[in-house]
């Protein structure tokens, strides 16, 4: 292992991205130069002279690393990055993490304590309970993941991480589809029988607002889970990109 | 504010803590703004994005408590066997609370937003319109909190709690009297006010209210009078119970309770429309019938001295001059006769004798029932059309079912044939309508014809009556001829002038002037307020200015229905009400007396 600090620095200094970006991409490149100094030293060449080899293949020009941050800060993660780079403080968490725990209640309550909520939505809940589990199953797999010890100077393991607004995303979109195609069968239930207009329309709200109880409620719990998630990825890298940046004893 | 917590549930704690979020990041990004020169630290205009993210939490978390709280709200409606719209809407209104009010955090925000952002750049003009962008948006949220829901009362006394019963709508209404309370109960369909029954006991103490109607139903709850609400339980007489809310509503709300609608003007006197319906209409005075004397009558109908009169029609000399309206209803609206159907019955009788088809009132009531002969009571061979007619035919029915049974059809005919008589025919006069709805049967021996088709070919038609109801209680074709007719109150005044002008109806003789000299006459005493009774049509003498009395002929049916017929005045009165549970059935008579009569001059010479 040795010290690329100073140049990483500099390399820092001229990456044209915000946080939590930055960090993630100076890791990215701090792991590549440890990975070229590794081969080359196995390949039989001197410490020293590999040390240079690799500072200068990673003399980056200006345009070389606009590119690699293009590449790195697109604008889907520009976005995720300015939302998950809100609420850092930790009062601010609290009030989240309350929001969280406030929301979950009719949530599980649907499953263990009201289970007529999940009875009395559309036929598309099936469906939003299946991505709602995939979005917990991810939430926990990466909570397991994030919260383990990590190796100081290694990426951070954020494969899958994206997913959950996905999720969150496709729960919504789920949730007012079962709303739509439920008002379509009412439609056709009230063309047939015009005198139960009143009974059909409300029968309709009723399981729209169980339907959209579940997947409001599962989007929110998926948004804050990624929220915290994404959070706790970036206080990693930020804080192990300040360890890559600190010259080593 | 109070309105936004309160309707949106738990959620509304949440989002009160949200809204000091962004509210604490606003000042938070202004403070630290100003105290920047420009350009501003980037710390600081990141501070500004947190504001959009905290906003959408806040309208997020808002949705979501709309839906929980629409989903619960609907699922009790759900249980309910008949669906309120006026519930359905009153629960959505609540709904929609916690999304305006996240909406509202949100839109100030975005508006928060906008002006920071702007400061940062120091664009005064645009601030300014920022500036007033976040002023409209904290006005429309201050709306926002006032507008959804009204406020409950001051006290339990103001405006009426209502409880709905399928069509039926029941208004109660809380009056303070002395140290005490009373409550009178508005039965309303539509924007119609059909009756009222006051509650026989009213207990309120602290948040709680009881009361007791006199049919052994109790109302008990809690009163919330924050939220406009009395929520409790029904107690019916056979032990059940039904769980019941009964949401606050202000008396405007409901144009049908006041006699003349919302309006506090005293009343001026008008002619009637002329509708071409047979009906020759006339100004009062034109009549000898003074406009001040109408106007005071209807506005004493107005301060409630009759109960409640859905109608009042005056006609004179063979004109109508007076139709007024009240409570909701129009010359349009078909009005139970109740009672009244029975003088209806009897110009039917009157026809079918006129035809030959009906021997005459001598005729025996069994010969009409020969299927019926083997289930005769004893005495049959004496009862005769004119004990039916004249209420005096002294079957032994039991008291209970003397003053309530109704039925008609053939099982009805069979259980009335077999009573027994148990007085004297002729000579013991009771009021029993059950005996009145063998003339359905009757007729229709005779005529071959229901009551209802005979009645369209012999009366209604050549009285220009072309919108009736008899359906009440039919059975197998045969109508119920002691009540249940429905006519509009300008057909029953077509009655009543008939029968003053001796059977003819604009020139035409459609009852025989016999028959109705025959059944307006006295035959029997009554006993009772009135002075006789003739062939089911009552009779009695109406004190009018100078210490005298004029005979009045009248059809009465409970809750003051009445077609009255002043012979020596030339003069028809009719009235239609909801009084049968208030006590004031009669307070027509009284009202007549007192305001109208006095202001028709010139008798009938």
């Amino acid at each position: 292992m040795s010290d690329f600090s100073a140049q990483l620095r500099h390399i820092s200094a001229r990456l044209p991205i915000p946080e939590p970006a930055r960090s993630r991409v100076l890791l990215e490149i701090a792991t590549d130069m440890d990975d070229l100094f590794r081969h080359l030293v196995e390949g039989g060449m001197a410490p020293e002279v590999a040390e240079a080899e690799v500072a200068e293949h990673f003399d980056l020009s200006d345009d070389a690393l606009r590119e690699l941050s293009q590449i790195h800060n697109s604008a889907i993660s520009c976005s995720f990055g300015k939302l998950s780079g809100q609420a850092r403080s930790t009062w601010e968490r609290v009030i989240l993490g309350l929001v969280a725990l406030f929301v979950s209640p009719p949530l599980l309550g649907a499953f263990f304590l009201q289970p007529t909520l999940l009875q009395d939505a559309s036929l598309l809940v099936a469906g939003l309970v299946a991505i709602l589990a995939l979005g917990l199953g991810v939430g926990l797999w990466k909570a397991a993941v994030l919260f383990r010890p990590i190796q100081p100077r290694g990426p951070i393991p954020r494969r899958g991480l994206r997913s959950l607004p996905g999720i969150t995303l496709l729960l919504l979109f789920l949730g007012f589809a079962g709303i739509w195609v439920e008002l379509y069968r009412s439609a056709l239930a009230i063309r047939i029988t015009p005198q139960m207009a009143l009974r059909y329309l409300v029968e309709w709200l009723h399981l729209a607002s169980a339907t959209m109880v579940v997947a409001l409620s599962g989007a929110l719990l998926t948004a804050l889970l990624w929220f915290f998630l994404e959070n706790r990825a970036s206080h990693l890298e930020e804080k192990a990109a300040a360890a890559i940046l600190e010259p080593t004893a | 504010m109070s309105n936004l917590i309160r309707f949106s549930g738990p959620y509304g704690y949440f989002l009160v803590l949200l809204a000091l979020v962004v509210l604490f990041v606003t000042v938070r990004a202004t403070t630290n703004l100003l105290r920047h020169s420009p350009p501003a630290p980037k710390v600081v205009t990141e501070q500004l994005n947190s504001l959009l993210f905290w906003g959408g939490v806040a309208g997020i978390l808002g949705f979501l408590g709309q839906c929980d709280g629409a989903y619960h709200a609907l699922t009790l409606i759900l249980q309910a066997e008949e669906i309120s719209p006026h519930i359905v809407a009153e629960g959505f209104v609540i709904s929609f609370v916690p999304t305006l009010f996240g909406l509202g955090i949100l839109g100030f925000s975005v508006a928060a937003w906008g002006c920071l952002h702007l400061l940062v750049r120091r664009h005064s003009t645009l601030l300014l319109t920022g500036g007033a962008q976040l002023l409209l948006v904290l006005l429309l949220f201050s709306g926002c909190s006032a507008v959804p829901v009204a406020d409950g009362p001051g006290a339990i006394s103001e405006g009426v709690w209502s409880l709905e019963a399928g069509r039926d709508e029941f208004l109660w209404e809380f009056s303070e009297e002395g140290n005490g309370f009373t409550c009178m109960v508005h039965n309303m369909v539509g924007p119609l006010k059909l009756n009222e029954t006051p509650c026989l006991t009213v207990e309120v103490e602290g948040g709680r209210v009881a009361i007791s109607m006199d049919t052994g139903v109790r109302l008990e709850g809690e009163v919330d009078l924050g939220r406009g609400r009395i929520s409790g339980h029904l107690l019916y007489p056979d032990g059940s119970d039904r769980e019941v809310q009964l949401p606050w509503y202000a008396r405007e709300d409901y144009p049908g309770l006041f006699p003349l609608g919302r309006s506090d003007d005293a009343y001026a006197y008008a002619p009637p429309s002329e509708l071409d319906d047979g009906w020759a209409v006339a100004s009062a005075v034109d009549v000898g019938v003074s406009p001040e004397a109408l106007e005071e009558t209807v506005n004493a109908i107005a301060e409630g001295e009759a109960g409640v009169l859905h109608s009042l029609l005056v006609a004179r000399q063979g004109h109508l001059v007076t139709e007024e309206y009240f409570h909701g209803y129009g010359h349009q609206d078909l009005h139970h006769l109740a009672s009244c159907t029975k003088s209806i019955s009897s110009l039917l009788v009157g026809t079918a004798i006129q035809s030959g088809t009906i021997g005459g009132v001598d005729a025996l009531v069994a010969d009409f029932f020969p299927e019926y002969r083997a289930d005769l009571g004893s005495g049959w061979n004496t009862l005769t059309l004119e004990h039916l007619l004249t209420m005096s035919m002294a079957l032994d029915w039991s008291p209970e079912e003397a003053e309530n049974l109704h039925g008609t059809g053939p099982e009805f005919f069979r259980r009335a044939l077999s009573r027994s008589v148990s007085g004297t025919p002729g000579e013991d006069w009771a009021y029993v309508s059950a005996n009145v709805n063998l003339i359905a049967g009757i007729l229709y021996a005779a005529t071959g014809q229901h009551a209802e088709a005979f009645a369209e070919e012999t009366l209604f038609r050549p009285l220009g009556i072309e919108a009736w109801n008899w359906d009440g209680l039919k059975t197998d074709g045969f109508n119920l001829m002691d009540g249940s007719l429905r006519l509009t109150p300008r057909d029953m005044a077509k009655i009543g002038q008939m029968v003053l002008d001796g059977g003819k109806w604009n020139g035409r003789q459609i009852v025989g002037e016999d028959w109705l000299d025959a059944s307006t006459r006295p035959h029997l005493n009554t006993g009772d307020w009135a002075e006789g009774y003739g062939y089911l049509w009552w009779r009695m003498e109406a004190p009018v200015p100078g210490g005298k009395a004029v005979p009045v002929i009248f059809a009465n049916g409970w809750g003051s229905q009445f077609i009255a017929i002043f012979p020596s005045l030339d003069l028809v009165v009719v009235t239609t009400g909801g009084n049968e549970y208030n006590g004031k059935h009669l307070a027509v008579a009284e009202l007549l007396e007192r305001h109208l009569l006095p202001g028709v001059g010139g008798a009938r010479p």
